[in-house]
Order: C-alpha cells, then structure tokens, then sequence
C-alpha cells in the first residue's frame, strides 16, 4: 500500500513538473512586469517576482513565442491593471471587468470566472494579501485562473 | 466602327494603368499617407523620423519613396525580408492594391498582424488638474473590436493616443517652453484601452464620454492599418497647435472624407475636436457620430452614491470607514450593500492616493487594507442581494452641448464713479472660467493662455492686462470633508495695469493662492482662499500683497450663472481694503453672453461693468 501511494505521489509530481514546463507565468517569465515598468530596473525586478498560491509552482517554462502567448500576456496585464476594480466586481458578482475577463477566457459567463477564482478569494481572506504586492495578488489571481478547470471557459491558460 | 472603337479601347487602357502607375507619387492618397507637404516648390513630410520612409530621400521625395516602396513590394511574394518590410506598411499596402495585383499576404507576426476592427469611437476624458498638458482635457481614439454594447465601454478594444516623448524629470519651465515651441516629438501609440480607463477613470478621477462614430467597418479597418503604420512616425509636437486634438481630427478628416476645420486655428483644444465631430455631417446627411455614451469616474460614481444616501446610511458608511465592526452596522441588507460598495470605493482611491503620494505609514496602509478586506468579504455573502442604490443623476451634459470653443472675444462699457466712462475690448484664447458653463471642464474653473484686454476712453487706447495664464481650481464636491478635500487653489502669471487711470503703469506681477471649499446647501459652491500677488511697480522694490478671499457661485437658472466674492487686502501703507464683487453672466445663444459686474471698493470708488461676448 506504501509503495502504491508513493507510486501514485511521483506519478502526480512528474505530471505537474510536465504540465508546468509547457505553462508560462506571464509576470516572471513574459516580461509583464518589465513592460510595465520599463524605466524602472527596480520595479521590473519586483514585479517579476514569482509568487503564487504554493500548489502550482512554475519556474522551468521559458519564455517564448510559444510559451508566453498574446492571450496569457493580455489577460496577465488586464488582471495587473484591473486587480482592485475585479476584487470588487469579483465579490459582487457582476461589473464590466468582470465581463472583460470572461470575454478574453472566453467563458459562456462571467459565473465561470467566479467559480475559477474562488482560491483566490479564499487568498484575500489571509493575512498574507495584506501585505502582497499588486503583481503578487495578479499572479494569485491568474494562477487560480489557470489551475481551475472550467469547462465553459474556451482558454485555457 | 465597333471595331474600330474596340482598338482604341484596348490600345488606350493599358497607358491609362501605366499613367496611373508612373505618376501615383503624386495621388492624394500617396501624398497624405506619408504627411507630405510642398514649401516653396519642394516636398517635404511632416514625418520627422527619416528611417520611416524606405528611400534615402524618401523625407523629401515622393517619387523616390514610391518606386522604392513598389520595388519592395513586387519582391515581397518571393522574398521573406522584403515581405516583412512591406507588411510595416499596411496602408500603403492597401493603396498599392490598387494599382498593382499583389500576390502575398503579411503573416500572423508581430509586424504584420492587423486585427478586425469593426467602429471607431472618440473618447473624451475631461480636464484633468494634475498635469499642466491635460488640464483642458484628453483626446484619444477607440477602435472597436467587438459590437458596440450601450452600457459597456469596450475594454478589450485597441486605444490609439497622440502625446508627446517627454524625457523623465524635464523642469517646468523647461516642458512648456519646448512644448509650446515645437521640441518635442509627438507619436500615435496604440494600447490597451483597459489601461487607459484605468488612467482616467480612475487613477485621474476624470470622467469618460465616449462618441460612436459613423464609420463603415472598411473605414474602420484603413484607419487601424494607418494607426499600425503611423506607431513607428515621429511629428513635431506643438500643447496648442499640433497636439493630441489636432493630429486625432486629422487621421478622423483623413479617413471619413469630411471637413472638421480642424486647420482653420493657430490652436486646437479637446472640446473644439469634439465639438466638431458633433455637428459635422458625413456627405452633409449622416451625422459623424451615432451614439454618445458616458462612463463616470469611479470618484464621480461614489460621490453620486453618496450624494443620494440617507443619513443613517452616511453614518454607517462613515462608521465602516472608521473601522467599525461589521456586525454592529444596524441596516437592512440592500442598504448595507450599497453603503458597503460606496466605502470599497472609497478605499481603493485612498489606497492608490497612498501609493501616488507614496506614504509610508505601514500601520495606516494595513489598517485601510484590512478594512477593504473585511467589506469585500461581506459583498461577497451578499452577492445575491440587490443594492438599494439606483443612479439617479443620468448623464449629465454632453461636452459638445456647451457649444463653446473656448475663445472668445468681448466688449464692454464700464463706468467708473472716479474716472468716468471707458469701453474695454478683450481677446481670450483657450479659456474657460468659473462662469462659464459647467460642461466639458472641470466645475468652477478658470483657465486662461494669453488673454488680452485693451481700455479705451477720449484719451487713448491702452493695454489693461496681458494673462501670460491662470489657472483657478473652486472645484467643489459639495459633500463632507472627509469624502472631498476639497482644496480650491489658484495661480496667475501677468501684466496689469492697476487702476483705470492711463498714468498708471503696466506692471509685472504673480500671483497664489489656496484655501479650502464649503458644504452649505448643495446648489452653492462656497469657498475661501489665502493669496499672495507679487508685483514690481518699480525696478526698485516689489509690492507683495496679501488677500483674503470668499466666494460664492451658483447656477441661478439653466442659462445664467452668478459670482459674488469679497477681497480683503492690505496695501503697502499698511491699510486694510475691501472689495466686493458681483458678476452675472447670462448665455444669450450657443455663442453669445451677456456679462454684468459691479465692484465695489472701498478706497477707490465703485465701476460697474456691462459687456457682450462672442464666442469662437
């Protein structure tokens, strides 16, 4: 019974390593925080930080034409520069970005956003969102996106 | 016969094609798509940038730049690097079609990916007081990707702005000296909307009128290939003449074949773009623009909010802000929410005021941010609630139904109880000031480039003033100080000629001045100020000059508007005077005022002011 567990936890890990190699973070592996903040090595640095809820971690995919695609990139910048409008609209249930956002996963509505971020609503209830950055809380967000399976979305990211 | 007409047909067609061919250098189209110009017999462009054109003297050769751009292009089909130098150029590719038979197509890449645009829309963000350059408002253009939906804005869709490259950390003086004389370089970039909205709606607190225009899907589609061509053209960059107003209405006369006027002034602002494309007519039957839409700012949607809340509802709010538990807030569930919604609005400005005016009270950003946590916790179990709130302001009016262009000039008889009668002539270009209608500028203020006013009686015709400018914010929020600061400030730079006498001298001077606006009753804009004026009657010492000033205006009926103030100063003999002043002005029609004015002081006798002013 041990072997079968431990068996099926590598099995598990290798299948997340492999899922992760061909998946980009946007914000550290994009460049989404460099463009920005391109004037600003300091800012770029930070905004590039990896952060993310812990149960997906990304870090061997490369960036490229392939890995980092127009769709993650738009939606990786229009999550950065809308967090604090979609943490409401979020929370109400309703409200243009959250329109926005399922239009550019192409969701049959914007419930399947909702139900796709619902880690990431359990993150703001945390002490560790008060003190996160916006890129910090973004990457959350698109990560919580990415690892939900929603079938009524048409991207995946 | 027949023939005989068949020969000459065919023998004919193919120089025509030629003819077409040889001398489409020269075509219009040619010639507008790379902004040439003829100056005393010789093409230039406005183009500033030489490694835009493809011919060594494609800056100044049309000709050159055609063949150039043609030879490109016929090598394109079979060569990759020509091929992707040609897809640089979408529109002229398009112009090339027709004359040429082009037998490639640019790839999906990064150079030649022009995506289906379906509308264009002019946007309209109203003046914004924290940057001299959009102190008149903002111009931009919207290309729509998707069907139009009456209550969104389009966030997904492309924005293409026209600004100037302002190198980081450029001193005041410096930027509009290079501004106003043409140093700087102005380009069209395209972006995301979203960011933009951001931006304006609310990182800026401006509001956001969006005008639909009427543009045929093809139409729509040559304008986006001309913005992907222009991205990577540089102009010479004037804040009055070539600016963001000027070069947006020049790409909308360019693409819709119809006349905005927009090359008849030495300047060009926002509303005169916007006021044109309002009345103007595409082949004098179909208006240019077919819907106008209006997007408040997220600090225009929480004042609206509580400007219609009770007063258990305004203490609770308050209560919440304060950091209140949650459970102690004694409202109904629709109610709550509301009040909730309106303090999460709150807090995000103050979050993002926080991080502009980067503070660095830890406690108090946590403290904010635990109580935003806490409200979007509780929308959360909410969110099956409907919101006792329903917008009730609708939309205010529209920019363009001011009607006003901001330049003006006036005429007036003035009676002096001391110096008896004089006429007074004044020229005001790029102006608004606090009495002129609230539409299309921000509430209550005064901005003035260069006005000019001439005084005239038996003896001479004399100059007044000259304004080099001011600038007067009494912006009033009309709710508590805690949801508005509002601070009223004002700044002017000029000559004036204290006094009616004509052997008063014409003297420097500066003036500042802040203080703070009142909540009395909600028609009423109250305020009052500290000022200093700096002037130097002599080369010998100058005259500093404190003051005190309140005010009231407001908005008797929809056409007229009233201003009264009193100013208390102390002269350089120590006295103390006061002054008093009431002005009324009465909008006749769309481009004619009334204006009266009587002032009263106490040293100098009392003038009243009766004028007409014509608007332009």
């Amino acid at each position: 019974m041990y072997k079968f567990v431990m068996t099926l936890v590598v099995f598990v890990g290798l299948a997340t390593v492999s899922n992760a190699a061909h998946a980009a973070n946007p914000y550290s592996d994009c460049g989404i925080g460099a463009a920005i903040f391109p004037n600003n090595p300091a800012l770029a640095a930070s905004s590039n930080a990896i952060w993310d809820l812990g149960s997906t971690a990304i870090t061997s995919a490369t960036a490229s034409e392939e890995t980092c695609t127009n769709v993650q990139n738009n939606t990786a910048s229009f999550i950065l520069e809308t967090m604090p409008q979609l943490e409401t609209e979020l929370a109400l249930g309703a409200g243009e970005h959250l329109d926005a956002l399922a239009g550019l996963l192409q969701c049959e509505s914007p419930s399947a956003v909702i139900f796709a971020s619902q880690k990431y609503e359990d993150f703001i209830a945390t002490v560790e969102y008060l003190t996160a950055s916006d890129v910090e809380k973004a990457s959350a967000l698109y990560n919580s996106l990415k690892t939900a399976k929603v079938d009524s979305c048409q991207i995946a990211l | 016969m027949l023939q005989l007409i068949f020969i000459l047909l065919i023998s004919f067609l193919p120089i025509k094609v030629l003819a077409a061919n040889e001398m489409a250098h020269l075509n219009s189209e040619w010639l507008a798509l790379n902004y040439y110009v003829q100056y005393k017999g010789k093409w230039t462009s406005e183009i500033q940038n030489p490694d835009f054109f493809v011919a060594p003297d494609g800056f100044q050769n049309p000709e050159s730049e055609f063949i150039e751009f043609r030879t490109i292009v016929l090598k394109a089909a079979s060569d990759r690097v020509m091929r992707e130098k040609a897809c640089l150029y979408p529109a002229r590719l398009s112009f090339l079609e027709t004359i040429l038979s082009l037998n490639f197509t640019c790839e999906n890449t990064r150079i030649g990916t022009v995506g289906e645009v379906k509308s264009v829309s002019l946007i309209f963000a109203n003046g914004y007081f924290g940057n001299p350059a959009s102190y008149y408002g903002h111009v931009l253009l919207k290309l729509n990707s998707n069907e139009i939906a009456t209550h969104t804005r389009g966030l997904l869709d492309t924005s293409v702005n026209y600004g100037a490259r302002i190198p980081d950390n450029t001193n005041a003086f410096k930027y509009i000296f290079k501004g106003v004389f043409g140093f700087y370089r102005g380009r069209y970039q395209k972006n995301n909307f979203f960011i933009n909205n951001v931006q304006y709606a609310d990182n800026e607190s401006r509001d956001i009128w969006i005008y639909d225009l009427n543009l045929s899907p093809t139409q729509s589609m040559k304008l986006h290939k001309r913005m992907v061509e222009l991205e990577r053209a540089e102009f010479k960059y004037y804040f009055f003449g070539d600016n963001c107003a000027h070069k947006i209405g020049d790409i909308i006369e360019q693409i819709s074949n119809v006349d905005l006027n927009i090359n008849k002034m030495p300047w060009m602002m926002p509303i005169q773009l916007i006021n044109s494309v309002s009345s103007a007519q595409i082949d004098n039957h179909l208006p240019l623009v077919s819907d106008i839409r209006y997007f408040p700012a997220s600090h225009t949607q929480f004042l609206n909010r509580i400007q219609t809340m009770s007063k258990k509802e305004l203490t609770a709010l308050e209560a919440i802000l304060d950091g209140i538990s949650l459970n102690d807030i004694d409202l109904d569930n629709t109610s709550y929410k509301s009040v909730l919604v309106a303090a999460d609005l709150f807090l995000r400005r103050q979050l993002l005021e926080m991080e502009n005016q980067k503070i660095t009270d830890s406690l108090k950003i946590e403290q904010t941010k635990k109580i935003r946590q806490k409200i979007l916790a509780e929308l959360r179990s909410l969110r099956n609630i409907k919101e006792s709130y329903r917008e009730t302001s609708g939309m205010p009016p529209a920019p363009h139904t001011g009607g006003r262009n901001g330049s003006s000039i006036g005429f007036s008889h003035i009676s002096h109880s001391e110096y008896g009668s004089a006429a007074e002539i004044n020229f005001t270009p790029a102006y608004s000031d606090k009495l002129s209608p609230n539409i299309g500028k921000i509430h209550n203020s005064t901005l003035h480039m260069g006005k000019l006013v001439l005084i005239g009686d038996e003896r001479n015709l004399r100059l007044k003033e000259l304004t080099f400018f001011e600038v007067q914010n009494l912006k009033t929020a009309q709710v508590k100080q805690r949801f508005e600061p509002g601070r009223v400030w004002q700044i002017s730079v000029g000559l004036k000629r204290m006094g009616l006498n004509p052997s008063n001298l014409l003297i420097p001077f500066v003036n500042g001045g802040i203080g703070v606006d009142f909540d009395i009753i909600k028609t009423v804009d109250a305020y009052a100020m500290a000022s200093i004026t700096v002037s130097e009657p002599n080369s010998l010492n100058a005259m500093i000059v404190p003051t005190l000033t309140t005010g009231v205006i407001f908005t008797p009926t929809t056409s007229s508007r009233l201003s009264i103030h009193t100013n208390l100063d102390q002269r350089r003999n120590g006295k103390i005077r006061l002054s008093s002043e009431v002005s009324l002005r009465v909008y006749l029609t769309r481009s004619v005022d009334l204006n009266f004015s009587y002032l009263d002081q106490s040293d100098n006798g009392d003038m009243l002011r009766i004028g007409m002013s014509r608007h332009f």
